[in-house]
């Protein structure tokens, strides 16, 4: 993969940023690249600053310095609905549905905001929603409001109304937690089905390391706002930085890498 | 947009409201053929009233999460400017030709015309200056804010002398020798009430509804989702505030009288807020039947209560709070969950 992503399109670039709350340094010149159609982990430890990143990039903070450049236009501190027109869509690590909504004008507000925003009708935005809650498995849940949902199917509607927005670019931060393992499976082949079907480029936040491991095709570990390593997951589960910062156990990491031929 | 439209002739919830306005219109032909008391004509004319008060207040309020106690001042501004301009020129009319004055309606509409824009367009440059800068506040401190508007207006209108009535206070009395002006007013209360309800369904089931409501349910996620949170919110609350300016301008002209310590006053923004969460907030349903209940309330315990049934109504809207949380339209969504769909 990594061969294959040396020709492709930088889709974004996070370019030397900073951000700082008060006293503290959540992100301490960071700077890494996002190739068109790939999957890129973003791993650390709590705290790491990783959340934070995915609000510079979203334009919900401004960074102190630094830039972020989506494919070639600088996107620094423009707000967030202006960015999430151009094709970044999110999901929140703690959710947020519209819960007096159903799940089907959840989507819809996706659909109506998001990237075609202007150019599309409201029976166009509900096909597209319908659509998408198929493809996440929320379709019988339409017309419930999104209240009534388990966690889960939270976290799906999330993803549904980021999808609905047609981006180009998703930042996932951590559709995973929270899950039990059948779930968590559950979660991953929709994951691997999005990367098939829509061929949207993705960065993933994930604590739950064999799903990173398995998906990402490289990863950037963030330790105390610093990017402390970036590549392959096993480039990433070998250095002895990250374990000793992040995975711990070494034979762990090795697990993750062992695993990683199986797939 | 087509589709929006539509919905205005279709959605159930519409077709509620235009019940109402046919209900309206019914009462008001019976009352100039003569079939209906003037007691029943304005029960009618209070009704449309309330439940335009309720839903331009929902438009900020109910659709878009923003509880503002401040649309007593937008409801006065109205009232006070149409007051102003119609007595003004009543005057000075009388002066010039004291022996041929001559009030007719046209005329005095006229003048009540200009009012009320003047009214309207004091209460939108408010709303998008003070407005916008308060809506950057959420909840409680957003409403604190609003009750600091209102006061703060309401002292700087008094300060205003009207000459001949000795205070901020204007009487337009000659309104009330105008032939006819009881049913013409009831047409004009009636069209505008039409008015109100088409803006504030139009604002509900629209692309800008869907927004709103994003902004009501979470406005951090609405604003990474695309919604121009700022931008939405600023053009409810302006609308919003026009619309009750409007409302404001036709209480002066019904009552023939502006008072300032009436109409700037909390409690009429506590009667519409109390409308919006009597129906239920979310929806243009709520308040339509909000206002209807809230009226009906009031109606019921004016003559036996006189002056302590606002007692009564504050304790039957705590009742709503506690108990009935989602109001009206949440019990319908109880007792029948499958009319939810139709509910807008
Ligand atoms: N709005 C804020 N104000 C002040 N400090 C903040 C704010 N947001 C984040 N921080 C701090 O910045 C640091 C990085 O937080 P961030 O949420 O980005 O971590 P994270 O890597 O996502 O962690 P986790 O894995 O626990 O989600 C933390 O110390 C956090 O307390
Ligand atoms: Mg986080």
């Amino acid at each position: 993969m990594a061969a294959q992503l040396k020709g492709a399109r930088v889709a974004l670039e996070v370019d030397n940023v900073t951000k700082r709350f008060g006293g503290l340094t959540a992100l301490d010149h960071v700077s890494f690249k996002v190739y068109e159609g790939e999957i890129l982990g973003l791993i650390g430890p709590n705290g790491a600053g990783k959340t934070t990143m995915f609000n510079v990039i979203t334009g919900v903070y401004k960074p102190e310095e630094g830039r972020v450049i989506y494919y070639g236009e600088d996107i620094t501190g423009l707000k967030p609905h202006v960015i999430a027109r151009k094709g970044i869509a999110r999901t929140h690590q703690v959710v947020k549905p519209f819960n007096e909504l159903t799940v089907l004008e959840n989507a819809m507000i996706g659909a109506l905001f998001g990237t075609r925003h202007g150019q599309i009708t409201e029976e166009e935005a509900r096909s597209i929603a319908m659509e998408i809650l198929e493809f996440v498995g929320l379709a019988e849940k339409a017309e419930e409001p999104a209240k009534v949902l388990n966690i889960q199917e939270k976290k799906r509607l999330e993803l549904a109304r980021a999808l609905a927005e047609e981006p180009r670019l998703l930042l996932l931060d951590e559709v995973l937690a929270g899950l039990n393992p059948t779930e968590v499976a559950h979660m991953l082949d929709l994951l691997r089905k999005i990367r098939r079907e829509k061929g949207v480029t993705m960065i993933m936040i994930e604590h739950v390391m064999h799903a990173v491991m398995n998906l990402a095709d490289r990863i950037v570990v963030l330790h105390f706002g610093r990017k402390l390593a970036e590549g392959t997951p096993e480039e990433v589960a070998r250095n002895p930085e990250v374990i000793a910062a992040y995975l711990g156990d070494p034979e762990l990491a090795l697990k993750f890498v062992r695993r990683l031929g199986g797939v | 947009m087509n589709d929006t439209i539509r919905k205005l002739y279709t959605r159930p919830s519409a077709l509620i409201a235009w019940g109402l306005v046919l209900i309206f219109v019914v009462v008001g032909v019976l009352f100039k053929a003569g079939l209906v008391s003037l007691n029943t004509a304005t029960i009618a004319m209070d009704l449309m009233v309330n439940i335009g008060l309720a839903l331009s207040l929902a438009i900020i309020m109910s659709y878009a999460g923003y509880v503002s106690f401040g649309h007593a001042v937008f409801y006065g501004l109205g009232g006070f400017l149409t007051g102003y301009i119609v007595y003004n020129a009543v005057q000075t009319a009388y002066t010039a030709n004291p022996q041929n004055f001559n009030l007719t309606f046209g005329r005095a509409l006229g003048w009540w015309l200009e009012g009320a824009v003047l009214g309207a367009l004091a209460s939108a440059a408010l709303a998008g200056t003070v407005g916008a800068a308060v809506l950057r506040l959420r909840g409680a401190f957003f409403a604190i804010a609003t009750i600091g508007l209102d006061y703060a207006v309401l002292y700087l209108v008094k300060l205003y002398h009207n000459p001949l009535s000795g205070s901020a206070d204007i009487p337009v009395t000659q309104l009330g020798a105008i032939e006819g002006f009881f049913y013409k007013t009831y047409v004009l209360v009636t069209v505008f009430f039409i008015v109100t309800v088409i803006v504030a369904y139009l604002a509900r089931v629209s692309k800008f509804g869907y927004g709103l409501s994003a902004i009501r349910e979470d406005e951090d996620a609405a604003e990474v989702l695309g919604v121009d949170t700022t931008r939405y919110k600023v053009y409810a609350f302006i609308l919003s505030a026009v619309l009750t300016s409007l409302w404001g301008s036709i209480t002066v002209w019904r009552q023939n009288s502006f008072g300032v310590d009436i109409m700037f006053s909390l409690r009429e923004s506590v009667h519409m807020i109390a409308m919006n969460v009597i129906g239920g907030l979310g929806s243009f349903l709520g308040p339509t039947l909000g206002g209807m209940v809230y009226y009906a309330l009031y109606r019921a315990t004016l003559t036996k209560l006189a002056n302590s049934q606002f007692i009564v109504v504050g304790i039957i809207v705590i009742l709503f709070i506690s108990l009935l949380p989602e109001g009206l339209v949440g019990l319908v969504k109880l007792v029948r969950p499958k009319l939810r769909k139709y509910i807008d």
